[in-house]
């Protein structure tokens, strides 16, 4: 139940972050709905990564999006794959972490692009270059940012222990 | 166990994929079921829109009026610190400049009209033993200083130096008591000798007979026969003069015509011009 009420009040922090930026900068700088899955599914798994993009990309969808379904399916393939990739790989570095996120932002602005083409015949090519800059770039600068502080926090709660 | 962790895996993932795919192909070709959520959905968003375009609009007005804050007290602060500096220099440094001015304007007058040879000086310092006894000034050998030259101001003798140094010189004043000079007062022509007694207010004025008519506040000047200062430099006005029938002297006291509390330019007595 604790983790349900903290994962609905990260996306309704993430939700009110999206707008905030989106009505300051009048188009979307940095994903937060991204971040929120890439780091739930990071820290929790995949099966709650998941169901944390599904969820995450059903809201974008309503907010944001004139096709219900296309960011949840996006998100879903996301959780899967973050945390698998941790996983599989047990990095724990910045870089590394930055990369991945890197690459998944680039799959769901190609998945997305693709969706679009499907549904209403927009050009993929123009709606995967303009959903990278300065998108991609923000959001991996963001994640790498929790990603520190994250680390420097267990580290202090360990050394405390 | 593998093949069953992956195919749940695979289950779910593609269970919710599906789900999504469904979705967006049912809001495709029915976009009126969804729009009551939609509608709510913008209605939310508008109020956020709104929310971000005012706390925009805040954070700009707040970031600017900080700036400008910023740069109003700093302004101020700089004007603060000129106008301080204004005031301190018009209450201490412009009087000081305009004293100064019109010492140094005497001085001037002083050395044009003495018929000597001056060197200007400025007091270093007063001897800490003796303070009304002996000072040092800020020319010495290098200047050309000499052992036993006068030292005068614009009111009159001041003393002898005593020791000369390579940058500075110590200088005995009239006042001190082992100061000794040969004096004339100038309305009788009586010769005497003044004696410091280490008061600055009066000196002791031996040798002058009983039978000498001195007044209160007569001038003493310098004799000139010591050779050590020319004659007729003022050294002071007699005080009091006191005559005993039984003495041949009178007992003379002299009030120094320098204030020797006030020292601060001197002039050393060269030679003739």
């Amino acid at each position: 139940m604790k983790k349900i009420f903290i994962y609905l009040f990260l996306l309704f922090l993430a939700l009110i972050l999206q707008f905030i930026f989106t009505g300051w900068y009048q188009k979307e700088m940095v994903d937060f709905f991204l971040i929120t899955v890439i780091f739930w599914s990071y820290f929790r798994g995949w099966k709650e990564g998941v169901l944390a993009g599904f969820f995450c990309g059903l809201a974008k969808d309503i907010f944001f999006f004139p096709l219900i379904g296309i960011n949840a399916f996006s998100f879903s393939l996301i959780g899967l794959l973050m945390s698998e990739i941790k996983v599989k790989t047990y990095q724990q570095s910045l870089v590394f972490f930055i990369l991945m996120v890197g690459i998944l932002f680039l799959l769901n602005s190609f998945t997305l692009a693709i969706w679009l083409f499907f549904f209403y015949r927009i050009t993929f090519v123009h709606t995967f270059i303009s959903s990278l800059y300065p998108s991609l770039i923000c959001t991996c600068g963001v994640c790498g940012a929790i990603f520190l502080i994250e680390e420097k926090l267990t580290k202090s709660s360990i050394s405390k222990l | 166990m593998i093949r069953i962790n992956l195919n749940s895996k695979l289950i779910f993932t593609t269970t919710f994929l599906i789900i999504c795919l469904l979705l967006a192909i049912f809001s495709y070709y029915n976009p009126a079921q969804f729009l009551k959520l939609r509608e709510k959905g913008y209605f939310l968003g508008s109020i956020f829109h709104y929310m971000s375009f005012n706390s925009k609009q805040a954070l700009t007005d707040f970031l600017e009026n900080t700036t400008q804050a910023k740069k109003i007290k700093k302004e101020s602060e700089l004007l603060k610190n000129e106008l301080n500096q204004l005031i301190f220099r018009e209450k201490n440094h412009y009087q000081e400049l305009e004293i100064t001015n019109q010492r140094l304007q005497k001085l001037l007058n002083f050395k044009e009209v003495t018929p000597y040879e001056l060197i200007s000086a400025k007091v270093l310092a007063y001897s800490p033993e003796g303070f009304f006894q002996v000072i040092y000034i800020d020319r010495g050998k290098k200047d050309g200083v000499i052992q036993g030259m006068g030292v005068v101001n614009p009111q009159g003798l001041v003393g002898k130096v005593v020791e000369v140094y390579l940058n500075e010189a110590k200088v005995m004043l009239i006042i001190d008591k082992r100061s000794n000079v040969g004096v004339r007062v100038q309305k009788t022509r009586d010769i005497g000798i003044l004696q410091g007694t280490e008061n600055p207010e009066a000196c002791e004025l031996h040798y002058i007979l009983t039978k000498a008519e001195l007044e209160i506040k007569d001038t003493v000047t310098t004799s000139g026969l010591g050779e050590t200062f020319p004659p007729g430099i003022i050294v002071g006005y007699i005080l009091s003069a006191e005559k005993n029938p039984n003495y041949i002297f009178q007992q003379i006291k002299v009030e120094p015509a320098v204030n020797f509390g006030k020292l601060e330019e001197l002039f050393l007595l060269a030679q003739k011009k």
